[in-house]
């Protein structure tokens, strides 16, 4: 590694304590290596910006340093102090505190408890001393300036709230690290301004911050050290005065592009700063683009879609466009919670947009059940196939026909018997086909590997008689055998003139499937970027200008 | 079938009828020798474990509770001899007992053997036949529950099923007179499916319009129905002219009771063969059915079921439809079989029974089958029991309860027999 924490410090904090030091960590999922050799070194009154892309490793370097991980290799430091492979309880006492991207809160608790939680106050008797709790919470916040009510219920709070209460909670158990794993990622644009107020006093305060985040101006503005992490590397750890979005972006995503099967990936070049606005341009350039000769009409369009949110977690959609035309990839990119899951609700019905339509086929069908859109013929790979694309324990062969009972084939009776031996010969021509790596078609689905659990998705909804097919991360979790197959697959669909949405948070699925990139941001169309695509302009877009 | 025959014997146990999915439990699908398949303690495996601890369990209470076998203990150190026999005789003479009143006494069937006669034969079937009597009604409310279970619908008013069903089957019982019997039986068991359907599409029409939980409102409609009955029985029609302050409903005529198939010293009756055309039926209706297909996608997983465009709604509705009309179906074979005419308190046993016979039996048909059996035999073998050891009959519900303690609880007995603990699934 040639990097050195030491040359980027920053001169103020050289006299600072060492807080946290890691010592080329490394660990490794089975093939994988999600943290490869890392140093890392984080002072005492230090905001250190960790930066990566997903899969990067960064997670897994903070499960390490809060004690959920335990590294294959390497050493962590805590003040000196060797605690390689401690336990996460370990690292509360030690001064180590996470601050959770979905806060570990108990919503129906008031704010005083949640903070007291695990740590409760104790009066005679051994009682719960209430009145001591709710001081102690009113004391922390006030001291920080993270103004915030004892007695308010947390479901009742908004989301930047409830990141403050957790946040004081850390800071209740003492702890001199704070890591923030993507705390902006819930917040808005004010809230997210307060939070780096906070940030920025804890630091005065002489604690060590370690703040991971995608969004690369975020991390300039409030950065004294900045780490780009890179397939489990650490690539490179920049001062904030002498790197730019630029750099940065180059850093995150590699020079080095991976092979792709379209060839439309163009050259690494740097854009001037007047991107963002050249972006803007082309947004409403591709978004009023003439149709396509020969597909008047688009296999699948959203329109001026909006979508409230309806739980805690979900992000609101806002004027979204989106259409696929026959014989076209579209690819729905964005970091992860930005309103992936909604607009994937949206493509497929199981959410009916508050305002906008949707149509398939040409038929509007805005506003109508999820069985409507199959038979209009919307083929889906849903996000999670364990979870809403197979049903585990049932076979093979009967997970290839969950959307598929209406096919006369399959039955007898005049449709109200399963006819077992078409079934069970159809689930093998299936195995053959799609070379699902299975025993027998009567074996559960559970008893598959993820790659052929996906296959098994993709059999059912390639061989269906559909005109769209919208696959939401069809290649998350897959070996790389896998992804190449389904990507193959997805090509061949398009190439028989079906539209195809894929929704991913993937850079390179994205570059290298798609005719048209819809770069979504915070639950609204950030850009329409058609080939030649710049992961660097692509990367720019996902992380909000 | 490349497993070796035992395994497939014992794994048939648990599985419905017809049904290849015995072989899917191993993922693998290698031949498995006999002992690698207990040893990765198949639920079959874990049953028949299961009911081996039940029954050393409640050997321990009866010891405990019979005095003269506790006092034999206070000798263990004096005279072990004595403390042994006296336990061993005395615990096999009660499961003796239990075994002569639910399946066959060896003294009658040697008489019947000796003497042949239809009446003889019938004497040494008795108990076997009073175990099917009192497992048909557990056999089609198990069932009629599971088909719920299995669509995701926690169906606990097996109780109010039951009596609406006997109630409308009552009723075509004593008012339709003058019907030739097959038609009477027929309409009489259309009224009771109708009245069980009734009965559970409350709740299910409920839980798919208000998200009403459909545990909470079967249970309050369990005392609904109850008192129902006793105003039925009380001051309507229903009530059997002259019974005193405890009401009876009217008695059935003649063209709508269930008749003895075997003679009439047997006391099984045709219930018996409903039981076995239900079974038929729901074991078609899970395993081979589009309608029991998409039942169980909801039922397995509800995210699958949306995207795959089933609405839960209707699948609520209809599993507890169905559910309900397979129970009032059992409460017309009560009536129409065994009874003869309502009585207040009717139900209550069943229901509950019910809900653990379909649990014991892992809400398969041929599963919930044997558990019915299982637990009919305890409650005739118990009267045995106690009129030959002076036992409590008490004493087979907590056999009975102890059951299914441990086959509800797979990893205690896994943890007790040093199984390995199986893969799971979900």
């Amino acid at each position: 590694m040639d990097v050195s924490a030491a040359s980027a410090e920053p001169a103020s904090a050289a006299a600072a304590e060492v807080a946290v030091e890691l010592r080329a960590v490394t660990k490794r999922y089975g093939a994988l290596t999600a943290n490869d050799r890392i140093d890392l070194t984080v002072r005492g009154g230090e905001i250190h910006v960790l930066v990566g892309e997903n899969g990067a490793g960064k997670s897994t370097l903070m499960g390490i340093l809060s004690g959920t991980v335990r590294p294959d290799a390497g050493q962590v430091l805590v003040r000196g102090e060797n605690v390689t492979g401690y336990s996460p309880r370990a690292a509360i006492v030690k001064g180590v505190g996470m601050v959770h991207q979905h806060f570990r809160l108990v919503g129906a608790f008031t704010v005083a408890q949640n903070i007291a939680l695990g740590f409760e106050p104790r009066g005679r008797f051994r009682t719960l001393d209430t009145a001591a709790s709710r001081e102690s919470a009113r004391t922390v916040s006030d001291q920080f300036g993270l103004a915030l009510d004892p007695d308010a219920v947390v479901n009742d709070l908004p989301v930047g709230l409830q990141q403050r209460v957790e946040i004081v909670k850390t800071l209740m158990r003492e702890a001199q690290v704070l890591i923030f794993d993507e705390p902006t990622a819930v917040l808005t644009e004010e809230e997210s301004a307060a939070l780096f107020a906070i940030l920025r006093k804890l630091r005065e305060d002489g604690r060590a911050i370690i703040f991971i985040t995608h969004k690369l101006r975020e991390a300039l503005a409030l950065a004294d050290t900045i780490s780009v992490l890179r397939r489990g590397k650490l690539v490179a750890t920049r001062a904030p005065g002498e790197t730019s979005v630029a750099e940065l972006g180059t850093l995150m995503v590699g020079r080095a592009v991976a092979t792709v099967r379209q060839g439309t990936v163009a050259q690494e070049a740097v854009l001037p700063e007047t991107a963002p606005s050249e972006n803007r341009d082309r947004t409403t350039a591709s978004a009023a683009r003439a149709p396509a000769p020969g597909d008047p009409v688009p296999l699948l369009a959203v329109r001026d879609a909006a979508l409230r949110p309806k739980t805690l977690h979900a992000v609101p959609v806002r004027d979204f466009t989106l259409e696929a035309y026959g014989g076209e990839l579209v690819s729905v990119l964005g970091v992860d919670g930005n309103g992936q899951q909604e607009i994937i609700s949206l493509l497929t019905g199981t959410q009916c947009p508050d305002e906008g339509t949707v149509t398939v086929n040409g038929s509007d069908l805005t506003g109508q059940r999820p069985g409507a859109y199959l038979a209009a013929g919307l083929g889906v790979v849903p996000a999670d196939r364990r979870r809403e694309g197979l049903v585990l324990p049932m076979s093979i062969a009967r997970n290839l026909l969950l959307d598929r009972r209406h096919e006369r084939r399959f039955f007898r009776a005049r449709g109200l018997l399963l006819n077992e031996r078409a079934v069970n010969s159809y689930a093998r021509e299936m195995m053959e086909k799609y070379d699902i790596r299975a025993q027998r078609p009567d074996q559960p689905v559970a008893s598959l590997s993820g790659g052929n659990q996906q296959k098994v998705v993709l059999a059912r909804e390639l061989e269906r008689d559909i005109s769209v097919l919208v696959a939401a991360h069809p290649t998350r979790g897959l070996d790389v055998g896998s992804i190449e197959y389904v990507h193959t697959k997805l090509l061949e669909l398009k190439a028989r003139g079906r539209a195809v949405v894929v929704v991913t948070s993937d850079l390179d699925e994205a570059t290298a499937l798609s005719d048209v990139i819809c770069v979504l941001y915070r639950g609204a169309v950030a850009g329409l970027v058609r080939p030649p695509f710049s992961r660097r302009e692509l990367g720019i877009l996902m992380g909000g200008k | 079938m490349d497993a070796p025959a035992e395994t497939a014997a014992v794994t048939a146990g648990n599985q419905p009828a017809g049904q290849r999915e015995p072989r899917n439990r191993f993922g693998a699908g290698r031949a498995v020798s006999a002992l690698d398949f207990v040893r990765t303690g198949h639920p079959a495996v874990i049953f028949v474990l299961a009911l081996v601890c039940g029954l050393i369990a409640t050997s321990i209470v009866i010891v405990v509770s019979t005095a003269p076998v506790r006092s034999a203990w206070g000798e263990l150190f004096t005279a072990p001899g004595t403390t042994f026999s006296v336990t061993f005789d005395f615990l096999g003479s009660a499961y003796g007992a239990l075994l002569k009143g639910s399946i066959a006494n060896p003294a009658a069937f040697s008489r019947a053997f000796q003497y042949p006669s239809l009446a003889t034969w019938s004497q040494a079937f008795t108990p076997l036949g009073n175990t099917i009597v009192s497992a048909v009604p557990l056999i089609i409310t198990g069932l009629g529950l599971s088909i719920a279970y299995r669509s995701g619908a926690f169906n606990m008013g097996g109780q109010s099923q039951l009596i609406l069903g006997a109630a409308a089957a009552s009723w075509v019982g004593f008012s339709f007179t003058g019907m030739p019997w097959l038609p009477h039986i027929l309409l009489a068991f259309a009224a009771a499916a109708a009245g069980g359907a009734i009965a559970g599409l409350i709740p299910g029409v409920l839980k798919a319009t208000t998200g009403a939980s459909e545990v909470i409102v079967t249970i309050m409609l369990n005392y609904v129905a109850a008192n129902f009955l006793t105003y039925l029985l009380s001051s309507t029609f229903f009530r059997q002219p002259g019974s005193g302050d405890n009401p009876v409903g009217r008695v059935t005529v003649p063209s709508a009771t269930l008749g003895r198939i075997f003679g009439p010293d047997l006391p099984v009756n045709t219930g018996f063969i409903v039981a076995i055309l239900v079974v038929i039926f729901v074991a078609v209706l899970l395993n081979r059915s589009r309608l029991g297909f998409e039942f169980q996608i909801a039922g397995a997983s509800r995210a699958a079921a949306r995207v795959a465009g089933i609405r839960q709604a209707w699948v609520y509705i209809g599993a507890f439809a169905l559910s309900g009309a397979v129970v009032g179906i059992a409460g017309g074979v009560q009536i129409l079989g065994v009874t003869q005419q309502l009585q207040t308190g009717f139900g209550a046993d069943i229901g509950y029974l019910a809900i653990l016979v379909a649990f014991v039996g892992a809400n398969r048909p041929l599963g919930v089958t044997l558990a019915a059996l299982l637990y009919g035999a305890l409650e005739t073998g118990g009267l045995t029991m106690q009129f030959d050891s002076g036992i409590s009959y008490e004493l087979t519900s907590v056999i009975q309860s102890l059951i299914v303690l441990f086959v509800t609880a797979p990893a205690l007995v896994a943890g007790i027999f040093w199984l390995r603990r199986r893969e799971r699934l979900t």
